[in-house]
């Protein structure tokens, strides 16, 4: 028993011994190289890109700023609305009469102009 | 610099790891003072060998310089675990090239210093423990050294290991009932005589 303990002391002592080595300076400075050559590397891998704007913003200030871009979604929205609703919603606002009864016709997206070289008398 | 030694010195290396892969000029230092001894060491008692040590603990850890940049600061892997497995791995592939997987080459961790009885007998105790560990069968030897003298818990060393927690209980008890065997005739040769 008392052999067995000596024997587990010695052992002991010797794990202590192990566990205070350490590697020297020169293999420190040797792996301090490496992970700054792999540094560069990765570095290199992933270029630091310039500030992301995002592409709405790049539109924006394509056109102008954010002033003109407010115009042109307004006329844009103005002449969307206004194609559909012609002709009929235009005549109503123009009066009654305004346009040939053939710009109101059937399918009313492709009037019949006819109409408007057709003369009081004409055949 | 000071301050900002203190505060990567409370990081956990797996976001040191990160703030390495960012470029961050100081985690590589903090991170090699952390690791590259356990790396050194694990290497050393595996080879016995130190110029061999050096050459696995170097390349293990330009492995994981490498690893960093796909590394998750909030994954499952340590830095610390992942780097002994691959010592672990890198010891075994040069002892099975070099043929000993079991037994000891040549060591030469003499000390190049003169003199010293002190320091001969510590060389002499180091070289023993060497030894001895070399005659183990490859697990046993690794399971004793993590254990023993890094240090680490059983699950991580079945972890390293890949293999079950109760089998590295198995492995470093019965690896350090060999040690002992293996050193029982030299206590008195190594100084461990009288108690």
């Amino acid at each position: 028993m008392d052999t067995d303990r000596q024997d587990d002391d010695a052992l002991e002592a010797m794990f202590a011994q192990a566990r205070a080595a350490g590697p020297d300076a020169a293999l420190r400075a040797r792996v301090l190289a490496d992970a700054d050559r792999v540094q560069a590397e990765l570095a290199a891998m992933t270029p630091a890109a310039p500030p992301r704007r995002g592409w709405i913003i790049g539109l924006v200030s394509a056109v102008g700023g954010w002033g003109a871009a407010s115009g042109i979604t307004a006329a844009g929205a103005l002449g969307l609305m206004i194609g559909f609703a012609v002709p009929d919603t235009l005549e109503l606002w123009l009066g009654s009469g305004a346009l040939p009864a053939s710009l109101s016709s059937d399918y009313g997206v492709t009037p019949d102009l006819s109409a408007l070289w057709v003369e009081v008398g004409d055949v | 610099m000071e301050r900002s030694d203190t505060e990567l010195g409370r990081l956990a290396d797996g976001t040191l790891m990160v703030l390495f892969a960012n470029g961050d000029p100081d985690a590589a230092r903090v991170l090699t003072d952390r690791l590259l001894p356990r790396a050194y060491r694990h290497a050393a008692r595996v080879l016995g060998n130190a110029a061999e040590a050096e050459d696995v603990a170097q390349e293990a850890l330009l492995r994981l310089w490498r690893a960093a940049r796909t590394w998750q600061a909030d994954g499952a892997a340590k830095p610390s675990t992942w780097l002994h497995k691959v010592v672990a791995n890198l010891a075994i592939d040069r002892l099975r090239r070099s043929g000993r997987s079991v037994e000891l080459g040549e060591d030469d961790f003499a000390d190049p210093s003169p003199g010293a009885e002190a320091r001969l007998q510590e060389a002499g105790r180091r070289d023993a423990l060497d030894a001895a560990l070399a005659s183990l069968p490859e697990r046993q030897r690794q399971a004793v050294i993590l254990r023993h003298i890094e240090g680490l818990s059983n699950p991580e060393i079945a972890e390293i290991l890949d293999v079950g927690v109760e089998a590295v209980e198995s492995l470093t008890a019965r690896g350090k009932r060999a040690l002992k065997a293996a050193l029982a005739g030299q206590k008195e040769a190594l100084g461990y005589g009288h108690g």
